[in-house]
């Protein structure tokens, strides 16, 4: 009775396979991937993280709909976020527990690396990648911190923001390049808002693809327990 | 030189097996995470963080977040401020080229009682600044 309906859908599928070669990559991708056997819990953390960014993406931009960066309206619009908008407080204290959560699970990731010695030869790239996002996400912790403009935000990156300066030559250029000016003021909420919600996270989402890439392309790593001759 | 060649695995996990090996995960985190954020929210919204900032009004006690205490109590037991930094860049950089500082072909660590040890003391090392920097 259908049957027309599935002709459509392969007709649909072969056009798309004629120019993207999708059927190919479904197979050797999905169907006919195969992943070492008897993986344990500690592999599950990259996917994990992946799943916390993808969470942080989504409530981040829920919160861009109602968070106003400017230092007269930011805590103010953070409380109506939390006491007005139908479900805002939800949304808020996830993003600010998943900053939390990533940390933890991408710590946790790293050590499953080390103690697997998965970042040897040829794994030294996606190691390096790996790195680049640790420093990305405390980067994007950090800029995050500062825009409800609460006492704690204020002076906490008051004080992070002055660890440069002991550097000699460059360090009172580098903390006035970062506050954009000699004390926080406006415009260090604009420039840590627009880090925060487009530049790291755009850079975040190029190395997650990249990293992804490269653990597809060179298969998982076996893990200490899992032998050889499960191998071909 | 031609590519590195991928192993197959021909007894594998299949492909709904691995990703509902992720997914399981994924619902336990949720667990947790929902735990903490319905039943415990104060755990992560609290103090100074529910004032508005005033820049004339220093806190008595600033501490960052959790995961920059073992640096920032790191700053604070070395006597000179530059060495602390110089000393941090170095383990960051040993640890962000690690694959090629460390060129050992073993991979299980458990044979390898000297790289085990001095990764069990950069943990004790984090942990233990972090639990220091809370205290003090």
């Amino acid at each position: 009775m259908f049957s027309w309906l599935s002709d459509l859908i392969d007709r649909f599928i072969d056009w798309v396979h004629y120019r993207t070669g999708i059927k190919d990559i479904v197979k050797e991708q999905i169907t006919e991937y195969r992943v070492p056997p008897k993986l344990n819990k500690w592999y599950s953390l990259g996917g994990l993280s992946l799943f916390i960014f993808g969470l942080q993406l989504v409530t981040g931009v829920l919160l861009l709909a109602y968070y106003v960066p400017s230092t007269e309206s930011a805590f103010s619009s953070i409380q109506r976020i939390m006491l007005e908008i139908p479900y805002g407080w939800l949304v808020r204290l996830s993003h600010a527990a998943g900053s939390h959560m990533m940390i933890i699970i991408i710590l946790l990731h790293m050590v499953s690396v080390i103690f697997m010695g998965s970042y040897k030869k040829p794994r030294e790239m996606t190691w390096l990648s790996g790195c680049a996002l640790i420093l990305l996400t405390l980067a994007i912790c950090f800029t995050g911190y500062l825009l409800p403009w609460s006492q704690l935000s204020y002076w906490a990156t008051t004080v992070a923001t002055s660890i440069p300066e002991p550097i000699p030559v460059i360090g009172p250029f580098l903390v006035k390049l970062v506050r954009g000016g000699d004390h926080i003021n406006p415009d260090t909420l604009n420039r840590f808002f627009a880090l925060h919600v487009i530049v790291i996270p755009a850079v975040m989402l190029a190395l997650v693809g990249f990293h992804l890439f490269l653990v597809r392309v060179l298969g998982i790593s076996g893990s200490p327990d899992s032998k050889p001759e499960d191998q071909e | 030189m031609t590519m590195f060649k991928k192993p197959r695995f021909s007894k594998g996990m299949r492909f709904p097996t691995f990703i509902m090996e992720d997914v399981l995960v994924i619902f336990i985190f949720m667990v947790v995470f929902c735990v903490l954020v319905f039943f415990f929210p104060h755990l992560i919204v609290f103090g100074d963080a529910e004032i508005p900032a005033d820049p004339f009004n220093t806190p008595e006690h600033i501490k960052p977040e959790w995961y920059f205490l073992a640096s920032y109590q790191f700053l604070k037991i070395i006597p000179s401020e530059f060495g602390a930094l110089v000393l941090m860049s170095i383990a960051g950089l040993l640890f962000v080229f690690l694959p090629f500082v460390d060129r050992s072909e073993e991979n299980n660590i458990i044979k390898r009682p000297v790289f085990l040890t001095l990764v069990l003391v950069c943990i004790a090392g984090f942990v233990g600044l972090t639990v220091w920097g809370f205290l003090s």
